[in-house]
């Protein structure tokens, strides 16, 4: 019943910020003075073939009724169509999800890999050289910007050892061998990079979990921290650990984005970039509210698992 | 131990900080004027650094590359420590509705990073050192909101609040005398991881096409340069790499070492 209650409000917060994102977005690129028709068509373009593109792209309309036409075209999967090529935003993207997507899950999946391990070190010998040795690396592997570290991945792994192909893409359908080869460089770039953010969450919640008195009396019955660890530390840790891996949503795909440019992956952020530098502005606008709203949909099903591993969080009230 | 933190952040941004004053009075080579019979020199003399795909000398352009990266971090942060801190306060003191509508309007923020906001911005204006700023400096806001809101709440729930409030003090004097200088350190903090952040922000910008346009020198549209000659000259695609990470150590560390300086409690625990 208090479930109940509680997951419905959270989607009401969902729903507002999708709302609000989306004036956001909206507000951007139609209210901001600079006019798009004229950016497209350039300085030696006549007053009336402005007018027609903007008549074209809606500009001409009051905004509100822009807003309200967008909203309605976002709620029946319309996102818009390029002016450019008159597709639909939707077919565009459909075409070029999968390689994000395939980017994104595995590169959370590998920065889940190094994190844990290396984080349950870090707290566990926070006092030794081990910890010091962990928490130096993550520093430093947060400081490296992502596409540097794909530039000097393809450096090392394509142009000196030969193993890996440096940049492009084969589909999964036409060659399943080519796939993984192809995707082995970015997500390990962005595996790292992540990695090394979310070791230093991992740390401090199984620092958090070392000092509770129910870990203390574990080992003083005689467990061993192996097995204390293992019953206490795992259940209590998972939960600030989801709500990191929900923070992180965002800048996951921000940096597969960027991945993608640095690798040539004909995915969202290629896309996204060829349309900024086009002044495609509708297919701007449709694809960055999609992957806004994917963002705020991924950090809602956090908090409702989150509701669902800490029976706590059922009773109490919310907790900001 | 920690103290080390401190020192070597300190350090590392001051080097960042003398590179860019250096290059405005001096740079071994002009950082613009093409020389076409000098390209993809390697290191040695007189090019320390060897030079680009435009014979241009590269430390000249790295040390010029330093005045982008500051003044898009400081107006950035600024930007974001300006409106997000006043937010967060009002937020955290008057709590309810206005709470409410802060962290909601946050959550939007939140929700279109840096990355999207700059090509949001592209589309309509152009690319340039200014989009770039805007939407690092908007996309940062709602740090500043959190951690100030956070701050006040603590302040808001201790006795000498209390007092002042028993004692009538103005909701306005309350935040100036007792909530600004007890959450100061904390924005301080916050302030320099957040340095940090638009320093990663705006390199990415800059590599995309997103940012300062070329011929400007940042270290973002360097390495971006310098991807298609990793065949024949790799340290070219070194030396910004390098500078970015320093900088960002540098503020990410002077951020961790003032916060456990400021606050010993938390040492065990960041």
């Amino acid at each position: 019943m208090r479930l109940g209650i509680r997951i419905a409000k959270r989607l009401g917060v969902f729903a507002v910020t999708v709302v609000g994102a989306s004036l956001l977005v909206f507000l951007i690129t139609a209210a901001l003075p600079g006019d798009v028709a004229e950016a497209i068509l350039g300085t030696s373009a006549t007053p009336e073939t402005v007018a027609a593109l903007r008549a074209q792209l809606g500009l001409d309309r009051p905004l509100p009724v822009q807003y309200l036409d967008w909203v309605g075209g976002l709620l029946t999967g319309n996102l818009g169509v390029s002016h450019l090529s008159g597709d639909p935003v939707l077919t565009l993207l459909g075409a070029r999800v999968a390689v994000t997507a395939w980017l994104v899950g595995f590169a959370m999946l590998g920065s889940l890999l190094i994190a844990l391990p290396s984080g349950l070190v870090a707290a566990v010998k926070r006092r030794s050289w081990q910890g010091v040795v962990v928490g130096a690396g993550a520093q430093v592997g947060m400081a490296i910007p992502v596409f540097w570290a794909g530039i000097l991945a393809s450096m090392v792994f394509a142009v000196w050892l030969h193993w890996l192909p440096a940049n492009g893409y084969v589909a999964l359908t036409k060659s399943p061998l080519g796939w993984a080869a192809h995707l082995v460089l970015p997500v390990l770039t962005l595996s790292v990079v992540q990695g090394a953010a979310l070791t230093r969450y991992v740390r401090s919640a199984f620092v958090e979990v070392l000092n509770e008195d129910y870990y203390r009396t574990a080992r003083a019955v005689g467990w061993t921290p192996a097995r204390a660890l293992w019953r206490h530390g795992l259940r209590n840790a998972s939960i600030s650990l989801v709500t990191v891996l929900g923070l992180q949503a965002s800048s996951v795909l921000v940096g597969a984005i960027v991945v993608e440019s640095v690798f040539n992956l004909p995915g969202l952020g290629s896309m996204l970039l060829t349309a900024v530098a086009q002044r495609d502005l509708l297919v701007v606008r449709g694809t960055v509210m999609f992957l806004v709203v994917v963002v705020l949909a991924i950090s809602a099903l956090v908090d409702f698992s989150y509701l669902l591993i800490d029976p706590r969080q059922q009773t109490e009230r919310s907790t900001q | 131990m920690k103290r080390a933190q401190l020192v070597i952040g300190c350090v590392l941004v001051g080097l960042v900080v003398v590179a860019a004053l250096l290059s405005l009075v001096w740079t071994p080579f002009d950082p613009l004027e093409v020389v076409p019979g000098d390209r993809l020199q390697p290191p040695g003399w007189p090019h320390l650094m060897g030079t680009d795909g435009f014979g241009i000398d590269v430390l000249a352009r790295l040390l010029v590359g330093a005045q982008v990266t500051l003044v898009v971090g400081v107006i950035s942060v600024g930007l974001a420590a300006l409106i997000g801190v006043p937010l967060g306060l009002w937020a955290g003191q008057v709590g309810g509705w206005a709470d409410e509508l802060v962290m909601r309007t946050a959550d939007v923020f939140y929700a279109v990073p840096a990355l999207l906001l700059a090509m949001l911005f592209a589309s309509v204006f152009g690319a340039s050192t200014f989009t770039a700023m805007a939407a690092i400096g908007l996309a940062s806001i709602p740090a500043f909101a959190r951690v100030s809101r956070a701050g006040t709440r603590q302040v808001m729930a201790t006795d000498f609040v209390l007092a002042a409030k028993a004692s009538g003090t103005s909701s306005w004097g309350i935040a100036r005398r007792h909530i600004a200088p007890n959450i100061a350190p904390l924005i301080g903090v916050q302030a320099s991881v957040g340095f940090a952040l638009a320093i990663l922000a705006e390199a990415a910008l800059s590599y995309l096409g997103l940012g300062t346009q070329r011929p400007t020198p940042t270290w973002g549209n360097m390495l971006h340069d310098a991807q298609q000659y990793i065949f024949i000259s790799p340290l070219q695609a070194v030396w910004p790499g390098l500078a970015i990470a320093v900088a960002v150590l540098g503020f990410n560390l002077l951020g961790d070492g003032l916060r456990d300086y400021l606050d010993p409690r938390l040492r065990e625990l960041a």
